[in-house]
Order: C-alpha cells, then sequence, then structure tokens
C-alpha cells in the first residue's frame, strides 16, 4: 500500500458562529489529479487556504510526505513543496513576465543567472515566451492565469494546488488549460483543483471530493461521484439550509 | 504634590484630550469612510486658526461667535479639496497608498508656504476675547476657561456626531459607502457625493477644533505641525475607523501628556504620549477600538 | 523528480538572457561616465557657494538612494529617516570629541547603530500596515528629536560644535575648499547607487520589489516577507547614518532640529518620490531636480520670510504623486538605459 502524499486528518475551522469546514479527512496519492467540488458554501475555499497555509484550522491535523506541516506558514510550505494559485490572480505589476517568474524560480535557484533561465524554460513551457518582456500588470485574463502557474512551477512543488483556474475561459482557453494541467500532472506534479465548471473537470480529475456545508459527503472517481445521491441533492438544493 | 495639584494636572489633561480627541475625529471620520489618510490635517487645523484670525481682525467679533462662520467655511474647504484634488487620487490603480501619502502630503506643504507667503512666519494670537486668559473655578480647581469651553464643545460635537450617524440618512449612508464602496453606486448613492461630504464633515469638526486652539494658542504657520502628530497619535491609538476610538483616545493622550509634564518635565510631556502610542501599536496594531 | 525540458526554441532563452545581462553592462557604463563627469564638475564651476549647493545635492542624492532601499523596494513609506541621519551625526561627533575617535571609524560605527536600531524598530513595526508604519515612523524620530533636545551630555537644545582642527583627510576637516567634501559625497553617492545596483541584479532585489507589489503572494512563493524588510531596513539606515555622519563635518556644527527634524526625513523622502520610487535613478534625478530648486527659492526669493520653496516642494509632489506616480524616470521611456530592468 503506497503511502499518500498528503493526508488531511479531521481537520475544522471556525470562524465566529460559523462552522465552515467540519471533520473534514481526505489524502492525496502522489501523481494523482484531485478535484475539489461542492456547492457555494461548501467550505472549499476554506480548506484550500488551510492546505495552502494561508488560514490555520482550529483543530485537525495536515501531513505531507509523512511530515506534520499544520503549523508551518506560506513560506515554509512553499520551501517544502506546496505552491498554489490565486482566484484573484495576484501578479508583481511592477515587474514583467519574467522578473514575476524569476521571484518564484530563486528560492531553488541560488544565482539569478540560473533562475532567469528555468524562469524561460517555464515560460516556455505555459507558453507564454513570447510575452516575457511584457509587464505583468498587461497581460489579458487567460496569460494572467498561465503566468500564475508558471510562478508556481518555478518553485517545483510536489503538490499543486490550483484554485478555479478554468473559471470564465472560453471553451478553447479552457481546453488549452486542460492540456496544461495534464502537461504539469506529467512532470510527476500532484494536483489539486478547487472548481466549479464541472464539464472541464470531471474529465480531467482521477477523482473528486465533493464537500457541502463544511463535510465530505462523497469521495471517488467522477463517473462514481456524479450519479450519487446525496451529491445531486446537494446541487439541487434538495436539504436545508441554516 | 497635594491632592488637589494632582487633580488639577488631571483635570487639565483631561480637558485637552477632548479638544484632540475633536481635532482627531476628523481624521478619523475621513479614513473610516474611504480608507484615505490626509497628511494635511493639520495645515487644515492650521488653516482654520488663520481664518479665525483673519475674520477677528476683520470683523471684531469675538471668536465664539465667528466660530459657525469658520466651521462652515472649512465645511466648504474640506468639500472642495476632495472633489477638486482627492477624487482624482482614488482612481490611482498602482500604489494607490503610496499616492494618497503624498498628495496629501504636498497639498499640506503648498498649504504651509502659502500661510508663511501671506501671514510671514511670525506667531500671532488673538488678543481680547470673551474667555481668553481667565479661568474658572471647580471645587478649589483653576482651569482655563478656554479649555473648559473646548472640552464642552467636544462633547456636544460627539453627541452629535452619534446622532447624525445613528439617525439621519446621510449617516447611513456614509456607513454603506464604508462597507463597500462599489456596491452603493448600485442602490443609487453616489459615492463621490458622499466622500465631498465626508472630507466637508471631517474639515468641519477639524474647524470647530481650529476654533477653540485659536483662542488660547499661537497661530504660525507651522502650527499644524505641532499638533498633527498627537491627531495621528491619537487616531491611530484609538483604532483609525473608530470616530468613538478617537474621543477614547483623545482623553487618554490628553491624561497621559498631562501626568508626564509633571512626573518627568514639561518639555518632555510629548514622550509619554510617543511611548503609549508605540507600545500600543506592538501589542494591538489595530488600536483600541479599531477593526483592522 | 521532475524536471522541465528546456524547448527546442532556447534560442529565445539564450538570447533574453544576454539582453538582460548587456542592459546591466549599460547601466555600469552609464555611470561610470556620469562619476567621471560629475569629478570634473568643481574644476569648472568654482564659486563656493554653487559649490555648497553641489555638495547638498549629492548628500541628498545618497539619502534619498538609501531611503529607496526601503521605500523602493520592499515597499515601506518611511518618514522618519530622519533617526538614522541624526544617529550618524551624533554618533560621529561625540566619538570625537569624547573618544578621539577618528571621523571615517566614527562614522562607521553611527551606521553600525543605526543599522541596530533600524532592526529593533523593524522588529515591532514590520506588522503594522501601510499608514500605520508611516506613522509609526514620524513618532520615533519625533521622540528622538525630544530626547536629544533635553540630553544635556550631548548639547541639548544647543547643540554640539565639531572641534576646529587643521586641515586633514584623517579628520574630514577642511576649512578652505569645499573640494575634498565634494569628493567624499560623490563617491558616498556612488556607493549607494552601486548597492542598489546589485540588491537589483540580485535575489533579494527580485523579492524585495515582489514584496513591494504584493506581500502576500510573495509569501505564497517562499519568499520571507520579514527577513527582506529588514535586510532592506537595515542596509537603507546604515547609509543614511553615514551621511548624517558626512554632514555633521561638512557644517562642523549640528543640534536636534537640525538633524533630527522633521524637515530632513521630508527631504530624504521627496526626491524618491519625484524621481521614481524604486528606480535605479529615480532618487538622483529627484535630488538634482529639489535641492538647488529648494536652496534657489530660499535664497533668492526674499529670504526663509517667504514659504516659496515649500509651495513649490508641496506642488512638485502633488503633480508627479497624481500625473505620473511611478515618477520622472519613467518620461524616459524611449531611453531604456534610463530605466530599470524592464520598468
Amino acid at each position: 500500500m503506497r503511502n499518500p502524499l498528503l493526508n488531511v486528518s479531521n481537520i475544522t475551522r471556525d470562524f465566529a458562529g460559523l462552522r465552515a469546514n467540519n471533520g473534514v479527512s481526505l489524502s492525496v496519492d502522489a501523481g494523482e489529479i484531485v478535484g475539489l467540488i461542492g456547492p457555494n458554501g461548501a467550505g472549499k475555499s476554506t480548506l484550500f487556504n488551510i492546505i495552502a497555509g494561508a488560514l490555520p484550522p482550529t483543530s485537525g491535523q495536515i501531513v505531507l510526505d509523512g511530515e506534520d506541516i499544520t503549523a508551518l506558514t506560506p513560506p515554509e510550505r512553499c520551501k517544502i513543496g506546496i505552491a498554489r494559485t490565486f482566484q484573484v490572480v495576484r501578479s508583481f505589476d511592477s515587474m514583467n513576465v519574467v522578473d514575476n517568474v524569476i521571484v518564484a524560480s530563486l528560492l531553488r535557484e541560488r544565482a539569478v543567472v540560473e533562475a532567469r533561465r528555468r524562469a524561460l524554460e517555464i515560460l516556455e513551457f505555459v507558453e507564454l515566451e513570447a510575452r516575457a518582456e511584457t509587464l505583468a500588470g498587461d497581460l489579458t485574463s487567460p496569460e494572467k492565469r498561465r503566468l500564475e502557474l508558471a510562478r508556481a512551477l518555478a518553485t517545483k512543488p510536489k503538490l499543486l494546488l490550483l484554485d478555479e483556474v478554468m473559471a470564465g475561459l472560453t471553451p478553447t482557453e479552457a481546453q488549452r488549460g486542460v492540456e496544461l494541467v495534464k502537461r504539469v500532472r506529467g512532470l510527476g506534479t500532484t494536483i489539486i483543483m478547487v472548481e466549479h465548471v464541472m464539464e472541464i473537470v470531471m474529465p480531467l480529475v482521477d477523482r473528486v471530493i465533493v464537500l457541502d456545508l463544511g463535510r465530505v459527503i462523497a469521495a471517488g472517481r467522477p463517473t462514481e461521484v456524479i450519479t450519487d445521491p446525496k451529491v445531486i441533492a446537494a446541487y439541487l438544493g434538495d436539504r436545508k439550509r441554516a | 504634590m497635594t491632592f488637589e495639584a494632582v487633580l488639577q494636572v488631571l483635570l487639565s489633561g483631561l480637558l485637552m484630550g477632548l479638544i484632540y480627541a475633536l481635532m482627531a475625529a476628523g481624521l478619523s471620520l475621513i479614513f473610516g469612510l474611504m480608507d484615505v489618510v490626509n497628511f494635511a490635517h493639520g495645515e487644515f487645523l492650521m488653516v482654520a486658526m488663520y481664518l479665525m484670525f483673519g475674520l477677528t481682525l476683520v470683523t471684531g467679533l469675538d471668536p465664539l461667535v465667528l466660530t459657525p462662520i469658520v466651521v462652515v467655511c472649512m465645511f466648504l474647504f474640506g468639500a472642495g479639496v476632495y472633489l477638486g484634488i482627492i477624487r482624482f487620487v482614488m482612481r490611482a490603480k498602482a500604489n494607490q497608498g503610496m499616492v494618497q501619502v503624498f498628495v496629501t502630503f504636498g497639498l499640506g506643504l503648498v498649504l504651509m508656504g502659502l500661510a508663511q507667503s501671506f501671514f510671514s512666519p511670525d506667531y500671532r494670537s488673538i488678543g481680547d476675547t470673551w474667555v481668553g486668559g481667565k479661568s474658572v473655578s471647580l471645587f478649589g480647581i483653576y482651569l482655563p476657561l478656554p479649555q473648559v469651553v473646548g472640552a464642552l464643545v467636544s462633547i456636544v460635537a460627539f453627541l452629535v456626531i452619534w446622532l447624525a450617524i445613528n439617525r439621519t440618512d446621510f449617516g447611513k449612508a456614509l456607513e454603506a459607502t464604508r462597507e463597500d464602496a462599489g456596491a452603493v453606486s448600485l442602490v443609487g448613492i453616489d459615492k463621490n457625493r458622499v466622500f465631498a461630504l465626508g472630507w466637508g464633515y471631517g474639515s468641519a469638526l477639524v474647524g470647530l477644533a481650529g476654533s477653540i486652539i485659536a483662542i488660547f494658542f499661537y497661530i504660525y504657520p507651522s502650527v499644524g505641525a505641532s499638533f498633527i502628530l498627537i491627531a495621528f497619535v491619537t487616531v491611530a491609538l484609538g483604532g483609525f475607523r473608530s470616530v468613538y476610538g478617537a474621543l477614547a483616545a483623545g482623553i487618554i493622550v490628553g491624561l497621559v501628556e498631562a501626568s508626564t509634564a509633571i512626573l518627568l518635565t514639561p518639555a518632555l510631556k510629548s514622550l509619554g504620549v510617543y511611548a503609549v502610542y508605540l507600545a500600543v501599536v506592538v501589542f494591538r496594531p489595530r488600536g483600541l477600538f479599531g477593526s483592522i | 523528480m521532475q524536471t522541465i525540458a528546456p524547448g527546442a526554441d532556447s534560442s529565445h532563452v539564450s538570447k533574453y538572457a544576454t539582453r538582460a545581462l548587456q542592459h546591466r553592462r549599460h547601466q555600469l557604463i552609464i555611470v561610470s561616465c556620469v562619476a567621471a563627469l560629475m569629478a570634473c564638475v568643481p574644476l569648472v564651476i568654482t564659486d563656493i557657494y554653487a559649490q555648497n549647493i553641489l555638495v547638498l545635492t549629492l548628500l541628498y542624492v545618497s539619502l534619498s538612494q538609501s531611503w529607496n532601499i526601503l521605500g523602493g523596494y520592499c515597499g515601506q513609506i518611511s518618514l522618519g529617516h530622519a533617526v538614522y541621519f541624526g544617529i550618524g551625526a551624533y554618533s560621529t561627533v561625540i566619538f570625537y570629541m569624547v573618544g578621539g575617535v577618528i571621523p571615517w571609524i566614527g562614522m562607521f560605527c553611527g551606521a553600525a547603530l543605526a543599522g541596530c536600531v533600524a532592526l529593533a524598530l523593524g522588529y515591532f513595526c514590520f506588522r503594522l500596515a501601510g499608514h500605520y508604519y508611516t506613522i509609526a515612523t514620524i513618532v520615533v524620530a519625533e521622540a528622538a528629536l525630544v530626547l536629544f533636545l533635553n540630553w544635556e551630555w550631548a548639547g541639548a537644545a544647543l547643540g554640539l560644535q565639531v572641534p576646529f582642527g587643521s586641515d586633514s583627510w584623517k579628520t574630514l576637516q577642511f576649512g578652505r575648499s569645499k573640494l575634498p567634501y565634494y569628493y567624499f559625497v560623490l563617491a558616498l553617492a556612488l556607493s549607494t547607487w552601486l548597492v542598489t545596483w546589485l540588491i537589483e541584479g540580485a535575489r533579494w532585489g527580485y523579492w524585495w520589489r515582489a514584496v513591494k507589489d504584493d506581500a502576500e503572494a510573495a509569501g505564497s512563493l517562499g519568499v520571507s516577507i520579514f527577513r527582506s524588510k529588514m535586510a532592506a531596513s537595515a542596509i537603507s539606515a546604515f547609509f543614511t547614518a553615514i551621511g548624517g555622519g558626512f554632514y555633521a563635518l561638512f557644517v562642523s556644527y549640528i543640534d536636534p532640529q537640525s538633524v533630527f527634524g522633521f524637515q530632513i526625513s521630508l527631504l530624504i523622502a521627496l526626491p524618491a518620490v519625484l524621481g521614481g520610487i524604486g528606480t535605479l535613478w529615480g532618487p538622483a534625478v529627484g535630488a538634482i531636480l529639489l535641492i538647488p530648486i529648494g536652496e534657489a527659492t530660499r535664497s533668492y526669493v526674499g529670504g526663509s520670510g517667504t514659504g516659496t520653496h515649500l509651495i513649490v516642494y508641496g506642488t512638485l509632489v502633488m503633480i508627479v504623486a497624481l500625473l505620473r506616480p511611478q515618477g520622472l524616470v519613467s518620461l524616459f521611456g524611449p531611453m531604456r538605459f534610463f530605466k530599470t530592468q524592464k520598468q
């Protein structure tokens, strides 16, 4: 039995009066693409941010590759191999595209020269090399998403957390996005994607984890989960909300 | 140190504190409304004081009588500054914080320069007023009358603010705009109008403070710089968004200042305030009542 | 683990890399030419008063460049840098007067002290967001001013007079000519430029600019925000203090108001704002513009009685901040040499 790469145990997160995550447990194997889905307010963002280190859990544990990382800050998590993208793209607008990626690749390369070379390679990988010298703020929206991805990849992550990267894309752009995610997995990176756009996510991921009202209500292959009556009920609103 | 002496010190500190609170309230109002710190706030105070000085010279009336006029003028001044200058700061996309700091700063420098050019750096004072130079006796303790008047004015002003925010439509619009400036336009509230009024009222409060201070304090071009730090400390201590925080913090600042003057020496009185301020921001960065 | 193989079109990669390195080299060539030019200037301009303005201008170039290391690269706007200036000034003079320590060492000690103060302040104040931080810096400088005004041993309000001696490079005292001072401060300005240039090309430069643009995003990419700010702050304070030490020797007399006063903090920050925060040439451009204008309006237009220089400074700052917050250097768009890396 393989040891999972990521083990999330019994994560609970309370905000004033609201329990956003309630005893959430899941595990992800190395090399998997896992989709994290659920209706609005399910607690996906909260869980995502807890795994990324941006939010501390009220209780529970996160273990990466056998190490307990629950107390680590985002920079520390990045160093041990967890990278994330932001839902609303946060680029370094005073710098150009290459420099944006260099900031990230400097985590793994000592010399700026090496970091720059790697950055340019990564830009080619995400098909953004033509815009290398453009100011980050001047990119189009899909290009910004690819920049986010490039930056995250530059930190050589074991685990990549993608936050709604497919939202608002045209079908062509979405198709390119799917190809890109597959290529990233091809590098050996494990991926967790929070998504809303079902048609894109379901064919892409190996496994799906469904959250609703702070709990995991289903987990398994996309084909299984999609026919699960609990999941259907959650999305169609056939239950009482507080 | 007799009981009466201590009481005198504390009461004087309390009075000045209330006046500091009034001075800081406008700053707090503007920041709470639109996230802009007016680094020219001290110069607004100076403008109000010179305005009062000029009016007393021209009309020969007492400052207390002229106060409403100064307040109204400062209201218009503040609204004008917003519409003419600050409105464009809000449009800046990048580095908004930095733009804000330096635009308001530059404005302060210009105002100071104008005052120095028109009035010269000489210290002025308003002579012969109804309350100036007199004291009132309270349980055997002598308190300077102008400061007593100032403190009372301040208390009334805060009451009015409380009423305005909780009871009037404008108050509600203020709160709404504060919460979500983008959304309010969707419900028909003109964001620019609210902001202009906010600057107007904030400046009116400073005008009120300046009118009283002009009775007992010297008037000179850099007088704003002398008071601005107290105002900032008061606002930061109370929490940048909380107007009531400014009230509590002002009183604390006044008391600390007065106590330091007695415990150490008057020359070092501001050190006590600075020390308290630094201690608070280290242990409670958002101030005593602040929300962010 | 994983490797991203170099694409077939790696010529594009190396082309860009070469261009970037060339750009860096060009900047060095430019500064060498500028330095050579500046070295010749006092041989041409011999009027004492003009030389005085030159020295002051170059002093503020180095001060503002130092400020820029914190304000421009880490985004922490300090309006209290006078505290480091004053520490440098007083340390240099006091070590000399009390301990007989030659100013070169005194300046260095003062700078080291300023660096430590910066680290201590940073430790407590970097958690403060934006405006809170700026106000805290103002408070600290004011507190230093009040302290020194009342510190009898350090001269209190009367200040300290640097003891007169014969002209000597050892004590950095020159009674008759301004030239040695000029060359010293030119070297200082060049040093601060060089430090900035080195930072820009190094990891710190990238990280600090990232922190300035979006601290949280930088953190998620592994950048230690706190350590970046601390390092930037210490370096900034160090060079500011050396400037203070130089100033003390240049004018031979210091008092609290003239070295800890708010006007110093302002004059240190304004050139960077005007010229371009976070750029390599911005502070220099800003200082060359502001300082001579300030001196001219102060002296020619009716003395310090009028507030003309204030109006001029204020208006310039407002215009630049509103219309061109990236600073005046961004106007030299087509001339790539004058920009920082792809600004």
